[in-house]
């Protein structure tokens, strides 16, 4: 990719610097120098690091006289699947924040006599800096350590970290916070569709829908998930109608046919009402909902009790490792009870081999001594009370108008409701999701064209797991045996992970769980509740360093954390508890770019490769509906002393004596790689270039040439691949269509449920159920539950002052969690400035504001009115774009730290206003449940 | 054989532009336009049309309209400002006076002053690579450089949604049967100046409201 622009450059510049009329004037020297060069331009492949899309990009970059001289421009990759050539403002950006003057180059140590968070560091060498670490670790035992990563390292390095932490045996790993992240967001699709891949969401097929349904969501298309909005205008041109409910208008509201200003938090009623509708009306004779779909892809038809306990059970055959053997049907071709596989993708065969018609309706069925009603009946019955007439004193939105919005959401197919970043949450977020993941199954939109497509990598998992399944009777146990861990597809890993390791204190050979399963025993023995699926989430550090976590009798108490790309002072909630948190434990390491609020209260941070300047290993694009592969290539020579994540684990499992890239091999087969001979080539590359990368990469190219010749019939050698990878930054296998007709889920195979079906009754949940005892937020089935602005007031007699708002929160297409990186750049910076009320303002909405005398710009103090100690500041944007009932305050900002030049002070730190008080699952930030009281500064 | 000079035209279609900015970003880099000083040569403006609940929120992306009548052109007292075979604006660096007669001229704010101190941030920032090395009037160029190059404008290149479209008259497209079957109009045709950008107009927001909107205050004072 080579263009060469000397022309344009002698035309416009070179010419110019003789005759300048400026103040500035070069020497002759320098313009004859200028003039003379030979300036050419050259193109490397990379993966934008500006949010957790990772699309791919090139970066342009000068040579002068063939040296590489500076970093020009970036440009979407047209070879990439995903973002198909486009890159958004963030992407755009990425060459300013390698110049960024705040960057970390340099290994730093907190200076002696120092407190954390004051920024008093050293530079210091990779050795001085390694050694005091591991010094300090030296009296510090491994489950008293705990690996916190941002998503850069769950996208990107997270199946490489799980066998680290396995090998180092610290079962304590935090990830992102996954409570804001994909936990709270998603589990609920997650339970219906067993989807969880590393950014896990699907991407949905836009350009051919016809109707798009969001619930909030602008993160995940307009502001902005590149890939997404790609599409999403594509589908727009081609005429899809989209409705989007959100209390202000977004981005995303802006572009929609039908904006919907739904009450904040209420969305939950909402969808409920829809199901009702779709559960219950007619169009031309036939249900509105897809029968084959559910009979023969669903669990809907499985036949399920209500136990001595009032819980919903499913009727089944247990083997004696507790795998589910069969689930039971009513077969209408027979008029007879039938068993099915306990884990498969589909109802149309017995578990003797007979062709079933699951029913979806049954008449005072019994088996087993047991009253039983079908899945699907079930779901009708709860679903009973919430009419759109319900919903409607809720939401704030005319029963009529959700009553439409159903029937055209069941009727003008391929339709979409957006399953991506969700902005704002509540308790309910994830039963809301689930009731939108239910609805999407049940119309069957799913891995069809102009639907939720799965990825083309998550497709292939799938298969050979499927595979695996089939030869092992079509059952399958949890945690999985005999599987590599990393290898499973989906949910299913993190309940297997999860099961067989974070929460299972005898798979460690100190016998100590991760911090946060400790923390739930520790609860549950005070009878207190806490977040009974805690993967990898925040419950308990905290708590831990206040000595309030026990495991056998004794304090449980983290000592030491690796902070890796995370920002937890703005990425979690109630900073002052994290900052007292860091300021509690023993020793705080930090590898990071740029001096985020968070790295302030490190002990020593070491310098991670920025992304444009970093060569990587290669990885498979889970967001392409295509099997590809893809790589990043540096663009220029690193400029400091910044090292990649995976040598500084490389080094420290070498200072630790401990076997990663053995548990590797054993835990993550994915690339098919030997022990021997990972470990051989990784010293090799090490000695040789101080570097593992090389190595891991050779090895996955071999890989991905097996794929070539295993599915393309083309034979490439490694040397080749990498040529191609370096050059176009994507390596292609299969293509959508193709992976479309033989391994979509669940038509082909299954999705990676306890069963394997869509699931419209969760296993997951099921098995919280029965674990924990009944709540609604983990129902198997489905539940209502009301957002609490104001403790047990129903939401529908909940009244505000005059100066009392709820609130609601959401991401802007200039920012993303990326510890500072786009906070802080100057570009950014300078776009949202432009538009400062929009972006970095707080929205009120403009009559309302006048009545309170609020002008725009003002400074005003947001009060918490349920936590009154938590405020923040900010200023104030007028708008008409908002329910007058709500304020917005945009994601991602309030940044602190002094040592961000450009974005340091700008902002609202929303997190700040948040309390910290997890919702019961997976301890979700109720980030909106309670309202706020304005205040002028 | 005659050389065809190719006729350029710009779409926006605004149902697809989600206020990304992108375009902006991907300018400011091309072009190194100065975001130092918030100058633009492009910009998505936000509008807010009607009251609650019925409001709209409209982005409107707008670049120079390379008019074929051109009243910066005629303004210029230098001759700095001067026009290519295919029609497209630009200007010759050096013998810009600055006066800024361009800047007035100009119906649609399309043009500012590349300062001295922008002139030395520009150099600070990319060296020997600076495109600006002298204080001038700047304006969009539709990236003309690139254009020489058969590359798409550096915005267009970029839009995430496809909103910015870029064709040739002479060529049959989707581009140019968006103009030329009048799918696409002009900004303020009544100004009579033939701008060659054209908006496909959104279902909830015709140019003409939009254009109403813009010329009031601040618009003017942004640019």
């Amino acid at each position: 990719m080579n263009v060469t622009r000397r022309g344009f450059l002698k035309g416009m510049a070179a010419t110019s610097v003789a005759t300048l009329v400026g103040k500035k004037l070069l020497t002759p020297e320098q313009a004859k120098a200028i003039q003379t060069k030979n300036i050419q331009y050259t193109y490397k492949p990379n993966i934008c690091n500006f949010c957790a899309n990772a699309c791919g990009i090139k970066v342009r970059v000068a040579y002068v006289d063939g040296k590489p001289n500076r970093l020009m421009k970036i440009e979407g990759n047209i070879h990439h699947p995903y973002n198909r050539g486009v890159a958004c403002a963030r992407g755009q950006s990425g060459i300013s924040y390698i110049y960024d003057k705040d960057r970390i180059k340099k290994p730093l140590i907190r200076i002696e006599g120092s407190k954390r968070g004051e920024w008093k560091f050293r530079e210091a060498t990779w050795q001085e800096a390694f050694d005091y670490m591991m010094n300090k670790l030296k009296n510090i035992k491994p489950y008293e350590m705990a690996l916190m990563g941002g998503w850069q390292g769950c996208a990107f390095y997270g199946t490489y970290l799980l066998p680290f932490v396995l090998a180092a045996q610290i079962p304590t790993l935090f990830g992102s916070p996954i409570q804001h992240c994909v936990g709270s967001e998603h589990l609920g699709l997650h339970t219906v569709f067993g989807n969880y891949n590393t950014h896990d969401e699907v991407v949905c097929d836009y350009d051919r829908a016809k109707y798009i349904l969001a619930v909030r969501s602008n993160g995940s298309l307009a502001g902005i998930s590149t890939g997404r909005a790609h599409r999403f205008g594509a589908g727009i041109k081609n005429g899809a109608k989209v409705v989007v409910l959100d209390p202000r208008a977004s981005e995303l509201a802006a572009k929609a046919d039908e904006w919907i200003p739904i009450r904040p938090g209420t969305d939950n009623a909402f969808a409920l009402a829809m199901l009702h509708v779709i559960l219950r009306e007619q169009k031309d004779g036939k249900p509105l909902y897809d029968e084959e779909t559910l009979r023969y892809f669903t669990n809907a038809p499985f036949l399920a009790y209500k136990d001595e306990k009032g819980n919903l059970q499913l009727l089944s055959d247990v083997d004696k490792d507790g795998a589910v053997e069969a689930w039971y049907v009513y077969d209408e071709a027979s008029n007879s009870v039938q068993k099915v596989f306990g884990f498969y993708n589909t109802n149309k065969i017995s578990k003797d081999g007979k062709n079933l018609k699951p029913a979806l309706f049954t008449n005072n069925l019994n088996v087993n001594g047991k009253s039983v009603k079908t899945v699907f009946e079930y779901l009708i019955d709860y679903t009973k009370d919430y009419t759109p007439e319900w919903a409607s004193k809720i939401t704030d939105v005319p029963a009529s108008t959700i009553k439409r919005v159903a029937v055209e959401f069941a009727t003008m197919k391929p339709a979409i409701i957006e399953p991506g970043i969700y902005d704002s949450r509540y308790e309910n977020t994830i039963q809301l999701r689930k009731t939108l993941a239910i609805i999407q199954a049940i119309t069957s939109g799913y891995d069809k064209p102009g639907t939720w497509v799965t990825g083309g990598s998550y497709k292939m998992l799938i298969k050979d797991f499927f595979e695996f399944t089939k030869k092992n009777g079509n059952k399958i146990t949890i945690p999985i045996k005999g599987y590599p861990d990393v290898d499973i597809p989906g949910m299913l890993r993190v309940l297997d992970v999860g099961f067989k390791y974070f929460f299972n204190p005898k798979a460690w050979t100190h016998g100590y769980p991760s911090i946060q399963w400790a923390y739930l025993q520790t609860e549950l023995s005070k009878g207190k509740e806490a977040t009974v699926f805690p993967f990898i989430t925040d419950n308990g550090f905290y708590e831990s360093t206040k000595k309030e976590v026990f495991w056998n009798g004794q304090p449980y108490q983290i000592k030491a954390v690796f902070i890796y790309a995370l920002n937890l002072i703005r990425g979690d909630v109630e900073t002052q508890r994290w900052k007292e948190f860091l300021t509690n434990l023993d020793l705080v390491v930090g590898f990071d770019t740029m001096p985020s609020d968070t790295m302030l209260y490190a002990d020593v941070i070491f310098p991670d490769i920025p992304y444009i300047l970093k060569k990587d290993i290669v990885f498979d694009i889970n967001t392409s509906h295509d099997y590809s592969f893809g790589t990043r290539e540096a663009a220029m020579e690193k400029d400091g002393d910044e090292m990649h994540a995976l040598d500084f684990m490389y080094m420290l499992s070498k200072a630790m004596n401990v076997p990663w890239l053995d548990k590797m091999a054993e835990i993550y087969q994915y690339w098919k790689w030997d022990k021997e001979e990972l470990n051989q080539k990784c010293e090799e590359s090490w000695n040789k270039y101080h570097t593992i990368v090389p190595a891991i990469r050779e090895l996955q190219l071999r890989m991905v040439a097996g794929e070539l010749k295993e599915y393309k019939g083309v034979t490439k050698s490694v040397k080749e691949l990498d040529e191609e990878i370096s050059r176009k930054g994507v390596i292609n296998v299969m293509d959508r269509e193709e992976l479309m007709a033989k391994y979509s889920v669940p038509w082909h195979q299954p999705v990676p449920t306890p069963s394997g079906r869509m699931e419209i009754y969760s296993n997951v949940f099921a098995t919280l159920q029965n674990m924990f005892g009944y709540k609604p937020n983990y129902d198997p089935l489905i539940a209502y539950i009301p957002p609490k602005w104001k403790g047990d007031i129903a939401p529908e007699d909940v009244k505000l002052e005059e100066n009392e708002f709820f609130i609601t929160h959401g991401k802007i297409p200039l920012q993303s969690h990326t510890c500072a990186a786009t906070v802080d750049n100057p570009i950014l910076v300078s776009i949202g400035k432009w538009r400062e009320g929009v972006y970095y303002g707080i929205w009120i909405n403009e009559s309302k504001a006048k009545k309170l005398g609020i002008k725009e710009g003002d400074e005003i103090i947001v009060v918490n009115a349920m936590y009154p100690n938590l405020k923040v500041k900010g200023k104030a944007h007028l708008t008409k774009l908002i329910r007058p009932d709500t304020i917005f305050i945009p994601a991602a900002f309030g940044a602190s730290s002094k040592k961000l030049t450009y974005g340091g002070s700008l902002g609202t730190p929303l997190n700040e206003l948040i309390p910290y008080r997890p919702e019961p699952v997976i301890g979700g930030y109720r980030a909106n449940e309670f309202t706020v009281k304005i205040v002028k500064a | 054989m005659e050389k065809v000079i190719p006729k350029w035209v710009f779409v926006v279609d605004l149902n697809s532009c989600v206020g990304c900015n992108a375009c902006m970003a991907a300018c400011a880099q091309e072009n190194q336009t100065p975001y130092w000083s918030n100058k633009w040569r492009t910009k998505v403006e936000q509008l807010e049309i009607g009251e609650f609940p019925e409001a709209k929120r409209v982005f409107f992306p707008h670049l120079c309209m390379q008019c074929q009548n051109t009243p910066c052109y005629y303004a210029c007292p230098t001759g700095a400002t001067y026009k290519t075979e295919e029609g497209i604006v630009l200007v010759n660096h050096e013998r810009c006076i600055g006066c800024e007669a361009c800047v007035i001229a100009c119906p649609y704010g399309a043009r500012y002053p590349y300062e001295s101190d922008d002139v030395d941030e520009c150099e600070k920032l990319y060296g020997e690579e600076a495109r600006h090395t002298t204080p001038h009037i700047d304006k969009c160029t539709w990236c003309y450089h690139r254009l020489k190059e058969g590359l798409e404008p550096a915005c267009v290149e970029t839009c995430p949604t496809n909103c910015r479209m870029f064709g040739d008259l002479n060529v049959d497209s989707y581009v140019s049967r968006l103009v030329l079957e009048g799918k696409a109009i002009p900004l303020s045709p009544q100004l009579g100046t033939e701008p060659k950008v054209f908006y496909v107009t959104s279902k909830e927001t015709p140019v003409g409201v939009v254009s109403h909107h813009l010329n009031e205050p601040p618009y003017k004072q942004t640019i």
